[in-house]
């Protein structure tokens, strides 16, 4: 049994959704990508600067969505500032939702992952490790 | 004072003809012909196990999804388990007599569904898997073989995706032209779209008799009428009419008409082509094999006659017998009743919804069906329906499968309330007052962004 629905929706991160910390537009940025979610039709725009030593310095996105996948993208820009890239590239949906400190509910699970994945496809385009896309996708 | 509806429903169980189920006359309930009185919405409920399962912390169901899927009620469940149990066999292959009845109430499906359709014969009515399957058969049997590039497709702005991305393929394949008719402001069809662009070329009009996001009724008498003016074909999707208003072939005549056996209490895994004659004789099989020829070479084969042409393989046999039992089950209660019913909790719900400040979708009840598309404003529909899941009521929130209708109305999603024989005016407050606690839930200082 799930849990219940309501309790994704907490105090906290309602604040990360309704008075995002990171919201906005780097510029100028080492590299910018969107996300999407068909489904719900959730949307982000990332930014992102890369020190030399591939520490992420600064972090920010303008987007349009559920309260998951808003609240979920402004906490894990948060958290990410100061992370090499490497150990970004390396998180997987379980460390995601431990950032998040929410239980997720299992239909609602890709509104929360739409920002890691899209930060992830952006630094490994920017890399040169993924073949450019416009805009990463989570499958619905 | 009529005798216990309870009765009406749940005592009249199997009409399965071999199995000698004589219906007793004296149960006969009254003919409900005006809106569904309490006492029988108790009644009906009482045949629908699900809605008496509790919800997470013990909630009651609240199941507003139906033009999503609706939920079965005991005879139809109770006729598929006695099919399978008592009378299983191969349809239309063995010389026994589990294989004669099987056939026999196989083909029996077929004639119910022809006069629940008003379908000239058992011939005039294939079964496929779905909605989407029937409008594919027609789409591939008969658009693909039959569209040239000087064509033209004629669908709408509001359909399913089942009735655009197959028109799509064949525009594509074909090299026809794909047109649109537009929508008015509050959703209907734009009358003036619709006739500018039916001209000569256009050889099919693909039209969907309800939409399944904005409850629009199309008026798709009118338009089929205007379509053969200029010998235009006509596929009507009717998965969110036939389940609630009465729906005639032959009334609104149109060539094929499409629905599924699920929205309408059936089971999952049946749809249904209906149609013209002429226009089925006109649409080739979509799939081949088995139980669709007559006669087979090494190098050639010859079709069986309609429908079974249309039905390769071995067919869902139980899912028919299901179907038949929705057909009465529906019939029992009258569709007219039925339209009534949900379009009365339709437009109370919008009504409502509007009171507490929602937007609202679609047009004014006159022109609505059984459904109410809306927005909470500042709640994004996933959120509303995550935090309304734990008051036990079910909405639906996306796009619907219909991304086009989406981008005209200038949203990513919607929230959506489908109503039913079984919904109460209580199912609306319950969603209202979900609608208000989830504004509370979601409320935090906004210091602007
Ligand atoms: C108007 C309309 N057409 C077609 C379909 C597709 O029905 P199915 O998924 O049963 O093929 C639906 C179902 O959602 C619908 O609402």
């Amino acid at each position: 049994m799930s849990d219940s629905g309501s309790s994704m929706y907490r105090q906290d991160i309602l604040e990360h959704y309704k008075n995002p910390d990171n919201f906005g537009t780097l510029e100028p940025h080492t590299l910018a990508h969107n996300g999407e979610n068909p489904l719900c039709g959730d949307t982000l725009e990332i930014t992102l600067n890369l020190g030399d030593d591939g520490t992420i310095e600064a972090a920010r996105f303008e987007g349009q969505g559920c309260a998951i996948s808003q609240a979920a993208t402004d906490i894990l820009l948060g958290r990410i500032e100061e992370m090499e890239a490497d150990e970004v590239l390396s998180m997987d949906e379980d460390q995601l939702l431990d950032v998040l400190g929410i239980d997720v509910s299992p239909l609602r699970v890709k509104c929360a992952c739409l920002p890691l994945v899209t930060v992830q496809d952006g630094i490994e385009i920017h890399r040169g490790t993924m073949d450019p896309v416009d805009v990463t996708r989570t499958e619905d | 004072m009529v005798p216990p509806p309870f009765l009406i429903l749940t005592a009249r169980l199997p009409r399965d003809p071999h199995l000698k189920y004589e219906a007793d006359p004296s149960q006969d309930g009254p003919e409900v012909d005006d809106l569904l009185d309490a006492e029988l919405v108790d009644a009906i409920r009482k045949d629908f196990p699900i809605l008496d399962r509790k919800m997470r912390e013990d909630q009651r169901l609240v199941y507003l999804d139906n033009a999503a899927t609706s939920q079965r009620p005991t005879q139809v469940v109770e006729a598929m388990r006695r099919y399978q149990q008592e009378s299983n066999a191969n349809v239309h292959r063995g010389i026994h007599q589990l294989a004669e009845e099987a056939t026999e109430t196989y083909e029996q499906a077929h004639a119910d569904v022809a006069a629940f359709v008003g379908a000239e014969g058992m011939e005039c009515v294939a079964f496929t898997k779905n909605t989407t399957e029937a409008i594919n058969l027609v789409a591939q049997g008969w658009g693909l073989t039959n569209l040239e590039p000087e064509d033209a497709i004629l669908v709408t702005e509001l359909e399913h995706h089942a009735n655009l991305v197959p028109w799509q393929q064949v525009a594509d394949r074909t090299g026809a032209e794909l047109r649109h008719v537009a929508l008015t402001d509050d959703g209907r069809l734009d009358r003036a779209s619709f006739h500018d662009q039916l001209d000569e070329d256009v050889a099919l009009l693909a039209v969907s008799q309800v939409s399944n996001v904005l409850g629009t009724v199309n008026p798709v008498e009118a338009m089929t009428e205007a379509a053969h003016d200029v010998d235009a074909r006509v596929l009507v999707d009717a998965a969110q009419s036939v389940p609630h208003m009465p729906v005639d072939v032959g009334e609104i005549g149109c060539d094929w008409l499409t629905f599924s056996g699920h929205k309408m209490l059936g089971p999952t895994g049946i749809g249904v082509l209906a149609g013209r004659r002429e226009a089925l004789e006109e649409t080739e099989p979509l799939l081949f094999g088995g139980e669709m020829i007559r006669r087979v070479t090494k190098d050639e084969a010859e079709w069986a006659e309609m429908p079974w042409c249309f039905e390769a393989g071995t067919p869902p046999m139980t899912e028919a017998v299901g179907l038949s039992q929705a057909i009465d089950y529906v019939e029992r209660i009258g569709r007219e009743a039925i339209h009534e019913h949900s379009r009365e909790l339709a437009a109370r719900c919008q009504r409502r919804l509007e009171e507490v400040g929602c937007e609202v979708y679609g047009p004014a009840p006159e022109h609505r069906s059984a459904l109410v598309s809306f927005n909470v404003p500042g709640i994004h529909p996933h959120d509303l329906a995550s935090i309304i899941d734990d008051d036990g009521v079910a909405i639906r929130a996306g796009h619907h499968c219909a991304m086009p209708l989406m981008d005209h109305l200038g949203v990513a999603a919607t929230a959506r309330a489908s109503f039913y024989i079984y919904n109460t005016e209580e199912d609306i407050d319950v969603l209202v007052n979900g609608i208000e606690r989830a504004e509370e839930v979601m409320s935090v200082e906004e210091d602007g962004r």
